[in-house]
């Protein structure tokens, strides 16, 4: 019989199986923790920044943003994450009359984060950031209006 | 009484998102008054209840990866007390519902929702669990989870990152900081009227049977 | 591997069709794709595949019958069909004579109506929600056919379990299902005499939603299907409508899809490990693969945007260019995992505890595996080689060298040891490629609307989990007509109830921790 059949040899192989899986264990104890410890670290977390977590609308210095009240970003949705309300403004030198945003709606509780929004919009109106911190009691906090 | 402020160490009161519902739910608790010594001894109980909320392993789809990474060694929850996560409803503080909730599902949920002991709480985490999410026009899934049972916080993402939902956490335990704990929440669940009719069984299977 | 040329056949000879496909050799059946034609018919469309010669055929058959349509079953020639046949009756009300338990697979079973029907009716007061669960279900439903050959009845006389067994359940919310599976179990003492496995708590009816999105609309719902197998996922969807309108990839794109997918598939494969040594009490290892697995999510975040659902690839090429330091990112984690696989093995596979647990616990046979269509590392564990990267090579896999991992035992053991070494091997391939990224677009410009030409298609991937496919049948709009996905885990539980014969409770936990499904992706 070969030693590790007999009785002694499997408590020997068993001995050295186990040891050998503790070896590792006790190796661990002295290495350097990855634990990150959020919430302290937050003034110099990084997040990267293609994170998606938040649609926003930026906004100049001025206050303006770069929205033409399309409806792109609202059609390419694919369940209606997005509303936009709009109204027809005419203009007094040229007599035209186009559309001026009134308020666009978000709905942070059943977005997808699917980026078709942002890759329909024609002038780069809204675009993601990495705000994560969004948690809120009230589900009617979620819905959000971007434009101000 | 003096406007009770909950205090997380490390993120100042006014860097939290959603102060005016915590500040209506205060002033509902301050016009029923209490004194001081209870006061006292509701805030001890609610630092200890706060530190070590443990959750229900209740996780349906991709949001449970986030919530298993949660728990594993870089983001650890239990450094917030979430110790351990319970596998029966019955020993479980609160339930993490991470995932959608299809109208097959809704029943066990709410099973499991009726079988914890009280006080629990329900946080509902992603999309899906918010409003249907991705999913929200499709002939097997429940809108929200809010229309089954009552919702304490909800942490928005799809997926969330571990990081908010460590903050939803942290919002829940400043809900739970400002709770009047005696006479207070035990007290609320309504009871359910039991009927007086016995319920009688009256199709016993009759088919033949076969052994394996 | 695209544009499917389907043979039709009628339905009175369709039985012995069948029977003479599986004796030329026909013997994994892919898939079976249920079709509602309108005006022609309800029908379904049989992908059969030949395991040694790579030949691939198509059967189709259709009835004109919309209030009773039956056809044939073809359950006990190809064992998976059993399970392929219940779905097909669940959504299209099909039913498939002489099989043997034709009950609903994923809907409950006072569900209304049947979904995947265009006729179907989707008002919340025929099927509202319940908070009661569902009547309990006693009995098998048999369809016989009549003498006159012209009708079939239900007879329901066989129990699915026998009373004097201990019947419990496992799940639908338990820790070591890997999500919400429901197992229905027949216990004599601690053995398992039967398993009657009940899905459908995750399903999202997400083919159904398909059929009312336009193309680029279908692909987030990719991610979400086989979260672990994300990019894979996307890739097939991707491929299939590419092939079908013509666009040609740049190298860049490709080179760039591999590596990606290599990567997920490294992911996937650590949280296997991870889910096993969990399941069987040995959190230390859970932890350990979960550290390695943080490295790769960041790796993937700085490109992708997202640790999970990533939302990566578009049709035409990828959503953004790869960042600067990604090449060094990469090559620094493939030297240290390979430093760590041997921890893996001296902590957990090697441990005399795992190995008396796990080896010649749950065996599948070659030919078992073969007629479940189990794919993936489960039947390179048994020994079938069903790698599609090496039958039909996709993306960069026939410009690279690896070796494909096969094992004959077929037990547990052996199937973690297919993944472990596949993380070796995948490490390999993106080695080979990581320092030679050509220069070049990202994305080819394509229309603002798709529309697929008219006609059927199909394109396959190695997913984590086994051959994901996709079939998508275009009448030339911008939504598909029917979309039907593959799924890689639903031939492994049909598979379980084989497998998990007089094994004790304790080996059903190994078992169903070592075959690798993901919920979402059986359920859809």
């Amino acid at each position: 019989m070969k030693f590790e059949d007999t009785y002694i040899g499997t408590v020997f192989y068993t001995a050295k199986s186990l040891l050998t899986g503790l070896k590792v264990t006790l190796k661990e104890f002295f290495t350097r923790k990855v634990t990150e410890q959020y919430p302290e670290n937050r003034k110099t977390l990084q997040i990267s920044e293609r994170h998606r977590a938040r649609l926003v609308m930026p906004h100049d210095a001025e206050g303006n943003n770069r929205c033409i009240a399309c409806g792109l970003c609202s059609m390419a949705c694919p369940n209606g994450t997005i509303s936009i309300t709009t109204k027809s403004v005419t203009d007094e030198e040229s007599g035209k009359s186009k559309k001026v945003l009134v308020e666009y709606s978000y709905d942070l509780g059943s977005c997808m984060f699917c980026q078709l929004c942002v890759n329909a919009c024609p002038k780069n109106a809204i675009e993601f950031s990495n705000e994560f911190e969004n948690a809120v009691f009230d589900r009617r906090k979620l819905v959000l209006r971007l434009n101000r | 009484m003096e406007i009770k402020r909950p205090k997380i160490k490390s993120i100042p009161y006014e860097e939290f998102k959603d102060n005016d519902t915590l500040e209506a739910m205060i002033a509902q608790i301050n016009k029923e008054r209490t004194n001081v010594l209870l006061g006292k001894l509701d805030d001890l109980i609610n630092w200890g209840r706060s530190n070590s909320l443990w959750s229900l392993t209740f996780a349906t789809s991709c949001c449970g990866i986030e919530f298993m990474s949660v728990g594993a060694a870089r983001y650890d929850f239990a450094r917030f007390g979430f110790e351990v996560t319970r596998n029966s409803p019955r020993q479980a503080d609160l339930i993490m519902c991470a995932g959608t909730i299809t109208h097959k599902m809704a029943p066990v949920l709410k099973r499991l929702y009726d079988q914890m002991a009280e006080p629990k709480y329900v946080v509902a985490v992603g999309g899906c669990a918010i409003s249907g999410g991705p999913f929200k026009d499709s002939y097997h899934v429940l809108n929200g989870i809010d229309k089954i049972i009552p919702v304490d916080v909800y942490i928005p993402g799809c997926p969330p990152r571990p990081e908010a939902i460590l903050y939803g956490m942290m919002q829940l335990q400043r809900k739970v900081k400002i709770e009047k704990f005696l006479g207070g929440k035990n007290a609320h669940q309504n009871r359910k009227e039991i009927p007086d009719e016995p319920i009688i069984v009256t199709n016993y299977p009759t088919g033949e049977d076969k052994k394996e | 591997m695209t544009e499917m040329e389907v043979k039709f056949i009628e339905l009175d000879e369709f039985r012995n069709a069948m029977q003479r496909e599986r004796e030329r050799g026909m013997d994994f059946l892919r898939e079976i794709v249920g079709m509602d034609w309108g005006e022609e018919g309800l029908g379904a469309i049989y992908i059969l595949e030949n395991s040694n010669t790579r030949e691939n055929t198509e059967i189709g058959v259709r009835t004109t019958e919309r209030e009773k349509p039956q056809i044939p079953t073809v359950s006990d020639i190809w064992q998976v069909a059993e399970l392929y046949e219940r779905e097909v009756f669940d959504f299209f009300g099909i039913e498939f004579t002489g099989h043997h338990d034709l009950r609903r697979l994923f809907l409950r079973n006072d569900w209304v109506g049947h979904p995947l029907r265009k006729d179907y009716d989707a008002s919340e007061t025929l099927n509202p929600v319940r908070l009661e669960s569902e009547p309990a279900e006693e009995f098998q439903r048999e369809y016989d056919i009549q003498d006159d050959k012209e009708m079939a009845k239900i007879v329901e006389k066989l129990k699915i379990l026998h009373y004097d067994q201990f019947i419990i359940n496992i799940g639908p919310q338990h820790p070591a299902t890997h999500g919400v599976l429901h197992f229905h179990l027949a216990l004599e003492g601690e053995e398992v005499r039967k398993v009657d496995i009940r899905c459908g708590y995750i399903h999202r009816g997400i083919e159904k939603m398909c059929e009312s999105r336009t193309y680029p609309q279908i692909l987030p719902f990719c991610d979400r299907l086989d979260y672990l197998s994300a990019h894979q996922n996307r890739h097939a969807v991707c491929m299939c409508i590419e092939k079908a309108l013509g666009l040609e990839l740049t190298d860049r794109t490709q080179y760039i899809r591999t590596i990606m997918d290599e990567l997920q598939r490294i992911d996937s494969h650590l949280l296997m490990y991870s889910c096993m040594a969990m399941d069987m009490g040995a959190i230390t290892g859970f932890i350990y693969g979960f550290r390695e697995r943080e490295k790769i999510l960041d790796i993937m975040e700085e490109v992708t945007g997202g640790r999970l659902i990533q939302n990566y690839y578009v049709i035409g090429g990828v959503q953004a260019d790869i960042t600067a330091n990604f090449a060094r990112k990469v090559k620094e984690y493939c030297n240290d995992q390979k430093m760590r696989i041997k921890e893996y093995y001296d902590l957990f596979v090697n441990n005399v505890i795992f190995r008396n647990r796990s080896i010649g616990v749950g065996v599948l046979t070659r030919e078992d595996a073969i007629s479940f269509g189990a794919t993936g590392g489960t039947g390179r564990a048994s020994g079938w080689a069903c790698d599609v990267r090496k039958r039909y090579p996709y993306a960069m896999y026939d410009k690279v060298e690896f070796k494909e991992i096969l094992h004959t035992d077929g037990d547990c053991y052996a199937r973690l040891l297919v993944r472990l070494e596949e993380i070796l091997e995948s490490i390999h391939i993106i080695e080979q490629l990581i320092d030679n990224i050509p220069e070049g677009e990202y994305k080819v410009k394509t229309k603002p609307i798709i529309k697929l030409p008219e006609g059927r298609f199909s394109a396959s991937v190695e997913g984590t989990r086994g051959e994901f496919g996709v079939f998508i049948e275009s009448h030339g709009d911008k939504s598909p007509y029917r979309l039907k996905f593959r799924p890689t885990g639903l031939p492994l539980i049909a598979a379980a109830h084989k497998i998990m014969k007089r094994c004790k409770i304790a080996d059903l936990i190994t078992i169903g921790a070592s075959l690798d499904y993901v919920i979402p992706d059986i359920d859809r």
